[in-house]
């Protein structure tokens, strides 16, 4: 009665996570710099009435702006909706000189902590995914 | 048609050929008692687990054994194991050890092989899973016959992302770091240590600082009791690279104060091809003892070429 019904997580296979996109918040401005690395502007909350005392009694910043590097500013650069998470991995290993399986869990790793900070997410694309079945990728 | 690439992979004395694409993705246990699963781009595909048997081995009570594993986990799972059927003339280039191949499950069948070989006395058993493959037969025998399970030589291979290198049998490996980007592995024979280092996006931390610093930095704590150490420039394996051997204290009462707790000797080098920084540190309680550990560092396969 009292227990919560436990959630059922979504399985997402590895063919199906290798096939999806990964596309940007709109709501993030970004700045390309003179040496290639991005800053990403994320605007903080300022709608809720706690939010804005917050800001004034502690002096919070109400932007908040984030530095990728090379590495980073490469994958952000594909994150365009319409290049795969393989594509992704494909090209950042030959670009970089990296092994594959290297670059995919580095990539990996990466989507994740941009779909943390809210910054992008990952689509299935339902296509792709039935795609992937019938390729022989290997 | 192209031909398919393989190359040979190596993990606790017990090595084999497979396709370039695949790579080691999970490992556990020691040279008595292991396993190690290889992935492909998109599933898992290769499978091995090896073990020490019983004294009283026979190799038909294991594979009767092995089966019913087999037969069970595969309905626990919901899979149909189908018929077994146990294939011949898989493994005649397999000489000196007691083998036997088979098939299970229906759909994409899963090809088993069961191997125990009496000079190392170790059982080896493999599983190969096909997905979708045109032609999974032939690809078996090719990495079943490709296994050894010891080496004639006394060294082994050991490989991962990349990084191969042998190392002679006495040494075991004590402790590893297996990440993406940073790899690294203590093999230890009681008396000598051999520490292998690999470092990935070597051009982009080069940028930064140089080489003796990475080195300085990846083996902090392998340098702490020799804070005096003299980089200097040597190639290896046709790279720029680095050698460092710690200073000799001056003064006798200083020797006797400070006394030296053991050698090192430690080796790095950017191999371009690669991108990547190859690190390899020795150390021993004798001189003598230095000598054959630093000579380890010459074992590693930078590049195809080297």
């Amino acid at each position: 009665m009292f227990l919560k019904k436990a959630e059922r997580k979504a399985v997402v296979s590895r063919k199906e996570s290798l096939n999806s996109v990964v596309v940007k918040n709109e709501h993030i401005t970004e700045d390309k710099k003179e040496n290639g690395e991005i800053a990403l502007t994320v605007e903080g909350d300022t709608h809720s009435l706690l939010a804005r005392i917050m800001i004034h009694v502690f002096g919070l910043p109400r932007k908040k702006e984030i530095i990728l590097d090379s590495r980073g500013s490469f994958i952000w650069d594909c994150c365009n909706g319409s290049v795969t998470v393989g594509e992704m991995i494909e090209r950042f290993s030959e670009k970089f000189n990296v092994n594959r399986k290297e670059s995919e869990v580095s990539i990996m790793h990466f989507i994740k902590s941009l779909a943390k900070k809210g910054l992008a997410g990952a689509v299935i694309r339902e296509d792709a995914a039935k795609g992937a079945d019938s390729a022989a990728c290997e | 048609m192209n031909e398919e690439k393989y190359y040979t992979f190596g993990w606790h004395g017990i090595s084999f050929g497979i396709p370039e694409n695949w790579e080691l993705a999970r490992e556990t246990g020691n040279r008595k008692e292991g396993s190690v699963r290889l992935d492909g781009i998109y599933a898992p595909r290769f499978e091995v687990a090896w073990k020490k048997p019983d004294k009283h081995y026979n190799l038909k009570a294991v594979f009767g054994r092995y089966r019913n594993d087999v037969e069970k986990s595969a309905r626990r799972k919901g899979q149909d194991p189908g018929e077994i059927e146990i294939l011949g003339g898989f493994t005649e280039s397999l000489p000196g050890r007691e083998t036997c191949v088979f098939r299970w499950g229906s759909g994409d069948p899963v090809y088993e092989c069961v191997s125990f070989c009496r000079e190392c006395y170790r059982l080896v058993f493999m599983r190969y899973m096909p997905q979708d493959d045109a032609d999974p037969a032939p690809r078996a025998k090719r990495i079943f016959s490709s296994l050894r399970d010891h080496s004639e030589n006394g060294d082994e291979l050991w490989s991962f992302l990349g990084l191969h290198f042998y190392m002679p049998g006495n040494f075991s490996l004590e402790n590893a770091v297996l990440n993406s980007g940073f790899i690294r592995m203590d093999f230890s024979d009681r008396k000598e240590t051999v520490s292998v280092i690999m470092i990935s996006l070597a051009q982009e931390l080069l940028e930064e600082r140089d080489l003796t610093d990475i080195m300085r930095f990846y083996l902090k704590k392998d340098l702490k009791h020799f804070r005096n150490m003299d980089f200097k420039e040597e190639s290896m394996h046709g790279h720029a690279g680095v050698i460092g051997r710690p200073v000799k204290r001056e003064g006798r009462l200083r020797r006797i104060l400070f006394p030296e707790k053991g050698c090192i000797r430690v080796f790095g080098w950017l191999c371009k091809q690669n991108n990547k920084i190859f690190i390899a540190k020795a150390f021993s309680l004798s001189e003598q003892g230095l000598d054959e550990a630093a000579s380890m560092h010459a074992h590693i396969r930078c590049h195809s070429c080297s």
